[in-house]
């Protein structure tokens, strides 16, 4: 079997494996509305602009998070199943394995982030238009940091108080495409008065596309 | 009879104190910023210094993922902690130079923050490196972050360039020359060229003392069994 019909097995069984486990597909999603409506009950009524600028922060706030369950627990099934000891005696692609689980993470982050801004747009009507321009910068921090995430579940996965690592180490090395994120959203709330959005998505890009490169390198090392 | 370790930390601990009197007494002050400018030829030098520590510990680790080896995992967790050490000072150099120059000792500015991640990303290899039960493991494990954390040097050194921020742009690397006084820029490669000298060296001696506390534990455990 090549790595290409690899891929396609794996990132099936994948997803059927998600649809079983409904709960594991459900919680993120249900973790974001609940944290999306909280902020709004509890939030005080602003001006426009800054109102706009909060919005950027619930969203990103609240998908980041949700990103980050669906992160941590992205190796449990397979722990559960012995994949990691299956492997050694069945010989899969490293390759293959990091962009089934890279495609079903981006498939479920794309999830989230489509339900965060139906809500939004429900909670915040004058503001669709603006709601809907984040889908793009928020996609790409989602496709830049579900490599680095793979990577640093994978290599917490065999490691003493996994749940306490993991964040630690996701947090401060998303911290920059966070940033990128943000700021793109920023100028797309104050109609580019603070600058053109275009080299903060090309950054984005870029970074996707590094870490993307740099964790399936690291991972076919780790799991060789 | 001197050590060997004593004869190092004089000499390079001494060309680093000769740099920082220079810096005291012969380089003149600032045109802008007075005498408070001085901390330039401390702050700079370790900030180097903790780069390069991270560079050493992207090089061990590739060395390590190459030929696995229980030297070069260690020469990895003796660059990790003496560069926490360096970003732990060049956060503090930083914020004793702040207050005086930007009014605040702590602002969450893109340089500042992008090294204090450094310094979180430094903390969490050591836990990371205690949390992993088996040697083999943990040389992949940690080699591979050790790479992982190397590639945040270019977002903390590209950041003053890429984000809106209040600390200066690159003085000394940078097109158009550099922008200070001839003088002072070379008491501050005497100082950076110095401090990375004795970081390279400090990282020489705690990997000697991991070797020989290993080399102990070993030891103990064989007597015990």
């Amino acid at each position: 079997m090549n790595a290409v019909s690899q891929f396609k097995t794996l990132f099936t069984f994948g997803l059927k494996n998600e649809w079983r486990h409904k709960e594991r597909m459900f919680t993120p999603v249900l973790f974001s509305l609940a944290v999306i409506l909280l902020f709004k009950f509890t939030s005080a009524s602003f001006s426009e602009d800054i109102e706009a600028k909060i919005m950027i922060g619930q969203i990103l706030v609240t998908c980041f998070l949700a990103l980050q369950i669906i992160l941590q627990r992205t190796f449990e099934l397979d722990d559960t199943d012995g994949v990691f000891t299956l492997i050694q005696t069945y010989r899969i692609s490293p390759s293959a394995w990091f962009c089934a689980k890279f495609a079903n993470i981006v498939l479920l982050g794309l999830l989230v982030i489509v339900v965060l801004l139906v809500c939004m747009n429900v909670l915040n009507p004058g503001q669709s238009e603006l709601i809907w321009m984040f889908f793009v910068p928020i996609a790409l921090a989602v496709l830049a940091l579900s490599p680095l995430g793979i990577l640093l579940s994978a290599l917490t996965a065999q490691a003493n108080g996994r749940q306490i690592l993991f964040p630690i180490l996701y947090f401060p090395l998303s911290t920059p495409v966070l940033i990128s994120s943000s700021s793109v959203c920023l100028q797309y709330a104050t109609d580019n008065a603070v600058g053109s959005p275009s080299a903060w998505l090309g950054l984005l890009v870029g970074m996707s596309i590094i870490f993307f490169t740099l964790c399936l390198l690291l991972f076919a090392e780790l799991v060789d | 009879m001197v050590s060997k370790q004593v004869k190092g930390l004089l000499l390079w601990g001494s060309l680093v104190v000769v740099g920082w009197l220079l810096a005291l007494f012969w380089v003149p002050p600032d045109q802008s910023q007075g005498e408070v400018y001085r901390i330039l030829y401390l702050h700079v030098p370790v900030s180097f210094a903790a780069f390069f520590s991270a560079g050493v510990l992207c090089w061990h680790s590739i060395q390590a993922l190459i030929k696995p080896n229980v030297g070069a995992l260690l020469s990895q967790r003796a660059a990790v902690e003496v560069g926490l050490v360096f970003t732990i000072l060049t956060l503090a150099t930083g914020s004793i130079w702040g207050k005086p120059t930007w009014g605040v000792w702590w602002t969450w500015d893109a340089r500042v923050t992008t090294t204090l991640i450094l310094a979180v990303l430094f903390a969490s290899y050591l836990i990371f490196y205690d949390a992993i039960p088996s040697e083999l493991g943990r040389m992949k494990t940690c080699s591979i972050l050790g790479i992982v954390i190397a590639a945040d040097i270019p977002i903390i050194y590209k950041s003053v360039n890429w984000w809106r921020t209040l600390h200066q742009p690159q003085t000394i690397i940078r097109s158009g020359g550099a922008s200070m006084s001839s003088e002072m820029l070379y008491l501050l490669i005497y100082c950076a060229i110095t401090m990375l000298v004795f970081g390279f060296w400090l990282i020489r001696q705690r990997r000697h003392t991991l070797i020989l506390s290993k080399q102990l534990e070993e030891q103990q455990l064989s007597q015990f069994s």
